[in-house]
């Protein structure tokens, strides 16, 4: 009965219902054909999921918003933040970028999350995932800390600056690595660093710019000329590497970063 | 399907109880349902679906449980019956709340109508700073219970989850706050006795205010 239903995850294809009728019908068609979670009395997730998910929910009638305006305001399906809140998602489903969208969402760092739905210790980490010819990127909990400090505070002034795991894509000509990857608002890794830039740093605008920035190697040498295609979130960009093996997306939109893939170009 | 229709629901519920319902089943449900919220939750319309959603997952945890027999009533019977359960639960933490707190301030905003920006920045800081004390302390927390085999981390944040998410952090010097929820259903969430959750809640209140009182005295500023 579950073989027709996608991964269950922040960014999967769920249906997207308009109005709270329509949520709640979707909610039971997707529990009833995905069956709950646990095995104990309650067959809901881990204790710390559900704990999670009452929290969840506590902060959200703080701050007056139904689940579809939560889900629009944290860019999460619906669907996934009414099984989140009800403790129906277990760990696998839980990616630290869907607890840090929410977060924000509701106006908190991850630090000023009075818990999470993780064991102490078993946060996740950064990780990679390969398919079809394209690499997923997924933040772990500690990488993402600085995006949602950014992200909450005030006029999102904060100057931040966070690594990217290293990927390795192939076509017909190989294998490139593209690694030493960022993405951040500090001065644009590729302008001159003189008094100027630097001062541009320190009267930074309210909103600064987001970046994208890694080096691509073919056989240990830039990768020049290739391109590779960034997907963040609903945004698509494709950038050629330079001479020194540099790779730019400039003017990203930092609140829109789920999901995050690489591919290289055709 | 209507209301009247007692034979038609009757086959319905002992194909819920097989888990083989039809497409149809859960718009009927549905419908036959939602007056009651409307009808018991007067003036709060934004709760109405949040309890017909949690409505359907104790429906669908009664079927996987075992505790639904259809030839004993059928399943509108019993998600009515859950409904209403949920509907008097909010009622009932609403009374309390009201009841501690006749004249509430509206939680977590700057009280003082004659703050300026900088009033309401230093307020706005202050809260950061105390969330991230209050959570370091339940890391701490729940670190410690990890190496226990205890649940006190988690029976307290079910306990005081209204409190803590509206910034009221008075539990901690009395215990009690604007609405606690109460041990039966912080039980039912962590899947143990009603004794077992008052005594892990208590304790780790306990341990809590320990473990504030540490930092404090370490002069430690949450990270």
């Amino acid at each position: 009965m579950t073989r027709d239903l996608p991964a269950l995850e922040p960014s999967a294809a769920l249906p997207r219902p308009a109005s709270d009728q329509e949520l709640t019908l979707e909610v039971a068609r997707w529990l009833s054909a995905r069956g709950l979670p646990g095995a104990g009395p309650g067959r809901r997730g881990p204790a710390e999921a559900v704990v999670f998910g009452e929290m969840a929910r506590a902060m959200r009638a703080r701050a007056g918003l139904g689940r579809i305006a939560l889900a629009r305001r944290a860019r999460l399906n619906p669907v996934y933040l009414a099984l989140l809140e009800m403790g129906a998602l277990v760990p696998g489903e839980l990616p630290a970028v869907a607890v840090a969208m929410l977060a924000v969402a509701l106006g908190r760092s991850l630090d000023e999350l009075p818990t999470t739905p993780y064991a102490p210790g078993a946060e996740p980490r950064d990780e990679v995932r390969h398919l079809s010819g394209r690499a997923r990127l997924l933040l772990g909990f500690a990488s993402l800390r600085p995006w949602a400090d950014a992200m909450t505070a005030p006029a999102r002034a904060a100057a931040v600056s966070i690594s990217l795991p290293d990927v390795v894509l192939s076509d017909g000509e190989g294998a490139v690595r593209i690694g030493a990857g960022q993405i951040g608002n500090l001065v644009t890794p590729t302008s001159p660093s003189d008094e100027y830039a630097w001062r541009l740093v320190r009267e930074a605008p309210a909103a600064p710019r987001w970046w994208v920035h890694a080096h691509a190697l073919r056989s240990g040498r830039p990768a020049a000329g290739v391109e590779v295609e960034l997907r963040m979130g609903g945004q698509r960009r494709w950038s050629r590497v330079d001479d020194r093996g540099e790779l730019h997306f400039a003017d990203v939109d930092p609140e829109d970063i789920e999901p995050l893939e690489l591919a290289l170009g055709r | 399907m209507g209301v009247g229709d007692g034979g038609a629901w009757a086959a319905w519920s002992r194909d819920f109880a097989d888990g083989r319902e039809p497409g149809a089943f859960w718009p009927a449900l549905l419908d036959e349902l939602r007056p009651l919220p409307a009808a018991l939750l007067r003036g709060r319309p934004h709760e109405w679906e949040d309890v017909l959603q949690e409505a359907v997952l104790s429906l669908l945890e009664a079927r996987a449980s075992g505790r639904f027999d259809p030839s004993r009533g059928t399943v509108t019977a019993l998600a009515a019956t859950i409904v209403r359960r949920r509907c008097a639960d909010r009622l009932r933490a609403e009374r309390d709340r009201a009841s501690r707190h006749p004249v509430a301030d509206p939680p977590g905003e700057a009280a003082d109508p004659g703050a300026g920006p900088e009033e309401a920045m230093i307020e706005s800081e202050s809260r950061r700073v105390w969330r991230r004390r209050f959570a370091q302390a339940i890391r701490e927390l729940e670190r410690q219970d990890g190496l226990r085999g205890s649940c006190r981390a988690q029976a307290l944040l079910l306990r005081h989850r209204e409190a803590i998410a509206n910034d009221e952090w008075s539990f901690l010097r009395s215990g009690r706050s604007g609405e606690i929820v109460p041990w039966k259903e912080v039980a039912e969430r962590l899947g143990i006795s009603a004794e077992a959750a008052r005594q892990n809640g208590s304790r780790g209140l306990r341990a809590l205010r320990d473990i504030l009182a540490a930092q404090a005295d370490r002069g430690e500023e949450p990270e």
